[in-house]
């Protein structure tokens, strides 16, 4: 008997290698071809056309940017409009006028004219009118704790609208995320009258400062009419967020979308979930809405999407509730140096403008 | 409509029915006596096909037929009989032949006679002399020779080492055969059909090996008698249990134990077999990685037969089988629903039934009548209360089948007709109490599937045979059935359609027929050679469906309807089979060429799962598949064995104009079971009397993939750009096994036998990619990946008993 256990132990250990093992596959050093996103919206603000070449399918593949390119936009009433290099970010175009916004019911075209002279074309997009957010609300999240028992871990913000009559109504959101700052910069270090190294920070000299938090992986929030249409859309998810002692602002924005463009999120959320393995779905091919009109055979990857906005943004409350929660959000700072300060610099991830729904 | 094309059938039918008729009372008056019986295995009862049984007096003799029946007419008198078959002891009978005898022989295996048959229980030179091309026969005997996996035995993986088999990986479902799909093979169970025959995804069969008589796979000449798949037919048929004395047996083994009885409850014509197998393999993921730790995985299943024989003329028997297969897998691994599961449930099952008559009513005919119920079933179900699930599908289908056969000197005739109900339950998903999974219900379909054949075998000289069937198959889809019409030669799209209609209840909302020709040809250029050629016609209304690279058993099964057209192929094939040294080596070539019509390909990121209007999501275009098989088989002497070389390519081609759903060009591109070539090696070395050395070698091109070639960033998503599909592969694959046979000495009589099976699989460790993933994270030095299985030698060791 304990030759038999001990020979059925190796036959464990031998067999549980279900190993992974690296593998070179025959992926090309360089990539042809442009990748254009570019948003177009009837909000201010959220104008915006990315350049890039294509990466290598390998992690140090890296997306190039391009810059100095022409970029302009025409609508169906033959009024251009340009744009230009964005001042922070390389490859990244906004319009020259920056109360440039796109009206319901116009069609517009993207063209572009890189500095190889390549010349880039849309389709014809024409701006659909979104029907509004009836309401955005939160739910918590309660999940079993080892020791206080049932307690609120998070909160899921939910959005409710009412989808219009008629069929053919492609939904999709995104979301902006201020946190009004205390310490503008964060580190590891000695905290003011004590010994022990932790999280520091140093306050921000001009207050208000917020920072803006985007959604960074998985952002893909589509929803097509197909099965609801001409009823309400209820408590659609819109992010899921941790639990901390401090209320909680978010900016959210509903677009609409053509069935193009939603046919195209479809693929890129797919696309970007599969992983190889025998039960993933065959692979598909990224159909966008642009082409290289100097060169046919150029690959055009990306969309130009052209969408009507509704935007809400509310407070949700974290701090004003009865039942045992367990705090999930990353840990808060002490206090460095109460003489030093850090500046509020504008950017992209950062801004002293208050936002728009910030009635505190 | 039916009735219109039933009719002249029957009339042919009742026609050749009553020729036999005639002609059998003809033969009767030229020949005073006739006696006749089977030649069967003295221990396993099994059957012995290709049994000789020689008068010696007048020197007539025959061979035994598949089902081991033999019949001799002669005149009045007392004779010498002599029956004798390859590694038996031969028997000499005297015999008075005053009227009609039955007379059933057992004969005993010849425990000295150390060569033996592999591969086939066929006598050796069946392979010329049979007018079909493109079968195999395995008996279980020869199954349990091959070096078996984890210790397990299984029919399925045995006839991965035939030429013309393959499947895309280890643990895929199914097996692929002569460049078709794994759902166009028919694979029936003592006449029933199995809808998946896996456990544990596809490591095992479904099919337990003590209750197995022996596994016929037609990949070639496919009988007229079989239709509803285009590519093969695998026929397993399970073991009759023992009128005579009563046998226990079981066997204990890493992955699964069995236990199993036979025993007479009327002696000589009531007699019932019962055998069980369960996996208690759980604790076997808990002494894994913590990733693997909380999977379950766990099947069993039962068998269960009963025979009944009031007269050595009829026969009655009833065959249940039932299996369950669980597994539970860290979060919503397979991507069924799309929802951040902490873990997910697979459940599926299989419930058949059969009934069978048989009814010997003169020495030359015979009729069988059979009634089947196949039921299979799938749940994909998860837990957590916010999106709790439970998402059902099954496939329910019935059938009756009629079969007459008349066996002459000359001419081998039969025929038959078929009724099939489908009722197929597509997907529903029902939310948990507090889910907020929206309820999703497609309709059921259903379907009634009919066909009638004759075929009839010609033996016009020795050299010279035919065997010609004809089937005709008729497909009703019935209601209630809600269609949609699309504008005609567009793409199936909601913007495309152009109405939509209601069948009620009853009502055939579509109906397909069509003949379906089968016509083998055998020419013997001398003794030991002989060339075949043959050309099947089939048609398939029933079909899987599944863009996955191996299928998942959740897939969805459905049936043709008003948009979805039913797949044709058509065959092709040209054999040359030539013996030597006294059937001692057996060597064939055989090359093949199948086209087939409305071969489905998928829609870029289809969704198959809760479609409703499937049609939208499927794309029907050409198949073809070639190839070539060589083979060299040993059949006597220490060492047995046989090597094979196959080469076979299976392509699709869609029109263009669809190249809105996918970039499809017209051009021909591979499946995603395209291997073009496969070397299997399988070797038996019988050391001692009672202990054989068996090694099995595979190698065969990797399977297409497609590899992302580069990738660009949308809102947080890298999103990988692909080429056109399955133009790249995934590394070569190639395996060495090892087992070690310990049998009890056949010459020492004693109740309890007792082998020992040592198994190695894997014997030289190789990691085997099963697939090829990708993971870009830049802290990682590598970006692509490959997963293997089995990473080492998997040795296990299994005890079977018997007594």
């Amino acid at each position: 008997m304990k030759l038999f256990t001990r020979f059925l132990i190796v036959c464990l250990g031998l067999s549980m290698c279900t190993c992974i093992s690296p593998f070179v596959a025959d992926v090309p050093e360089s990539v042809d071809g442009i990748s254009i996103t570019a948003n177009l919206t009837t909000q201010k603000g959220l104008q915006e056309v990315r350049l890039y070449r294509p990466a290598p399918f390998t992690n140090k593949g890296l997306n190039v940017p391009i810059p100095k390119a022409q970029v302009w936009v025409m609508d169906n009433q033959g009024q251009r409009y340009d744009y230009v290099d964005d001042a922070i970010n390389k490859g990244w175009y906004v319009p020259k006028d920056r109360n440039f916004v796109a009206q319901i019911g116009k069609t517009y075209v993207l063209h572009i004219l890189t500095p190889d002279q390549q010349k880039y074309e849309s389709n014809p997009e024409t701006v659909k009118e979104v029907a509004s957010i009836t309401k955005v609300y939160s739910e918590e999240i309660i999940t079993d704790d080892i020791k206080i028992g049932a307690a609120i871990s998070g909160y899921t913000v939910l959005l409710d609208t009412k989808d219009p009559a008629t069929k053919g109504d492609y939904y999709r959101w995104t979301y902006l995320h201020f946190e009004d700052l205390v310490y503008c910069t964060q580190f590891f270090g000695v905290p003011y009258g004590q010994r022990r190294e932790t999280l520091v920070g140093l306050t921000c000299c001009e207050l208000p400062c917020w920072d803006i938090e985007r959604c960074f992986i998985n952002c893909t929030n589509i929803m097509s009419d197909a099965l609801i249409n001409g009823k309400s859309i209820t408590r659609h998810p819109i992010v899921s967020i941790p639990n901390c002692a401090k209320d909680y602002y978010i900016e959210i924005q509903q677009r609409s979308l053509s069935k193009e463009a939603y046919e195209y999120w479809r693929t890129v959320d797919q696309l970007s979930s599969n992983n190889g393995s025998l039960f993933d779905t065959a692979p598909a091919a990224v159909r966008g809405n642009l082409k290289c009109t100097s060169d046919p055979k150029e690959a055009v990857f990306g969309f130009f999407e052209v969408s009507d906005v509704k935007e809400n943004g509310f407070f949700i409350n974290r701090t004003q509730t009865t039942k045992p929660a367990v705090f999930t959000c990353a840990p808060y700072p002490a206090n460095a140096n109460p003489l030093a300060c850090a500046p509020c610099v504008e950017s992209a991830t950062r801004t002293k403008v208050k936002p728009k729904y910030w009635i505190k | 409509m039916s009735h219109k094309f039933y009719l002249p059938l029957l009339l042919i039918c009742i026609g050749l029915f009553l020729y036999v008729q005639v002609e059998a009372q003809d033969t009767g008056k030229k020949q005073n006596f006739t006696f006749y019986g089977t030649v069967s295995d003295s221990v396993t009862q099994e059957p012995i096909t290709g049994a000789a049984v020689f008068i010696q007096e007048n020197r007539i003799g025959t061979y035994t037929d598949k089902k081991g029946f033999y019949g001799i007419p002669s005149p009045p008198g007392k004779y010498t009989i002599r029956i004798s078959y390859l590694g038996y002891k031969a028997k000499i009978l005297e015999i008075n032949i005053d009227k009609n005898i039955i007379l059933d022989i057992p004969l005993s295996v010849d425990a000295q006679f150390l060569e033996e048959v592999t591969v086939t229980s066929n006598r050796p030179e069946e392979n010329i002399k049979n007018t079909e091309s493109g079968i195999a026969k395995l008996s279980i005997r020869s199954i349990r020779k091959i070096p078996a996996f984890m210790g397990e035995i299984d029919v399925i993986r045995s006839l991965q080492m035939l030429p013309g088999v393959s499947t895309v990986g280890e643990g895929a479902t199914g097996i692929n055969v002569r460049g078709g799909s794994i759902d166009q093979n028919l694979v029936l169970m003592d006449d029933a059909p199995v809808y998946n025959s896996s456990h544990l995804f596809g490591f095992f069969s479904i099919f337990n090996p003590d209750a197995v008589r022996d596994v016929t796979l037609s990949r070639g000449g496919i009988s007229a008698e079989y239709g509803g798949r285009i590519s093969s037919v695998l026929d397993v048929k399970l073991k009759d249990p023992d009128l005579e004395k009563s046998t226990f047996y079981g066997g204990i083994g890493l992955i699964s134990s069995r236990l199993g009885i036979e025993t007479p409850l009327i002696k000589n014509k009531l007699a019932i077999l019962l055998s069980t197998r369960a996996s208690f393999n759980d604790f076997l993921f808990k002494l894994g990685p913590d990733k693997i730790k909380n999977t379950v995985a766990n099947f069993y299943d039962l068998t269960g037969k009963i025979l009944f024989k009031p007269s050595e003329k009829t026969r009655l028997s009833y065959t249940s089988y039932y299996s369950f297969d669980a597994f539970k897998l860290p979060s919503d691994s397979l991507n069924t629903v799309n929802v951040n599961a902490t873990s997910s449930t697979y459940k599926y099952r299989t419930y058949n039934q059969s009934l069978r008559f048989n009814w010997f009513f003169t020495t030359k005919t015979s009729l069988t009548l059979s009634a089947v119920q196949s039921v299979y079933k799938a749940n994909t179900s998860v837990p957590d209360s916010s999106i709790a699930f439970n998402l059902n599908s099954g496939i329910r289908m019935r059938g009756l089948k009629a079969r007459f056969v008349y066996v002459g000197e000359k001419h081998t005739s039969s025929f038959g007709l078929e009724n099939n109900h489908y009722q197929i339950n597509p997907n529903q998903l029902e939310p948990g109490p507090f889910s907020n999974v929206l309820p999703v219900s497609i309709p059921n379909e259903f379907a009634n599937e009919s066909a009638a054949y004759v075929e009839n075998e010609w033996k016009i000289n020795p050299n010279f045979s035919v065997l010609a069937g004809l089937r005709y198959s008729i497909f009703q889809r019935m209601g209630p059935d809600s269609v949609y019409t699309y504008a005609p030669g567009a793409l199936r799209t909601e913007e495309n359609i152009t109405g939509s209609q209601y069948f009620s209840d009853k009502e055939v909302s579509k109906s397909y027929s069509g003949f379906e020709p089968r016509l083998s040809l055998r020419f013997g250029l001398d003794e030991n050679t002989s060339i075949k050629a043959s050309y099947n016609r089939m048609r398939q209304y029933v079909q899987l469906i599944s863009n996955t690279t191996a299928a998942l058993p959740t897939a969805r099964w459905t049936t043709s309807d008003v948009n979805i057209q039913p797949q044709i192929a058509d065959q092709v094939a040209l054999g040359i089979f030539k013996n030597l040294q006294q059937n001692k080596w057996e060597t064939s070539a055989e090359i093949y060429y199948r086209k087939s019509q409305q071969f489905p390909d998928y829609r870029d990121l289809a969704d198959l799962i809760f479609s409703k209007d499937l049609e939208q999501q499927i794309i029907q275009g050409n198949g073809r598949a070639y190839g070539i098989e060589l083979m060299a088989r040993k059949n006597s002497g220490f060492l047995t064995g046989w090597m094979t070389y196959t080469y076979a390519r299976t392509q699709i081609q869609i029109d263009p104009k669809y190249s809105s759903i996918h970039n499809y060009t017209g051009a021909w591109y591979p499946a995603n079971y395209d291997k073009p070539h496969t070397f299997n090696m399988m070797l038996n070395y019988r050391t001692a009397i009672n202990v054989t050395l068996s090694g099995n070698f595979t190698l065969s091109t990797g399977r297409p993939s497609t590899f992302p070639y580069g990738s660009f960033t949308v809102n947080g998503n890298t999103v990988p750009i692909f080429p056109n599909r399955n133009l790249q592969r995934i590394p070569n694959y190639h395996r060495l096994d090892l087992a070690l046979i310990v049998e009890p000495n056949p010459n020492v009589i004693r109740k309890w036998k007792g082998t020992w099976i040592l198994s190695i699989y894997n014997l030289y460790s190789r990691k085997n990619a099963y697939s090829i993933y990708f993971d870009l994270n830049p802290a990682l030095q590598t970006n692509s990946y490959k997963l293997s299985i089995f990473g080492s030698a998997f040795p296990s060791l299994t005890y079977n008993f018997k007594f």
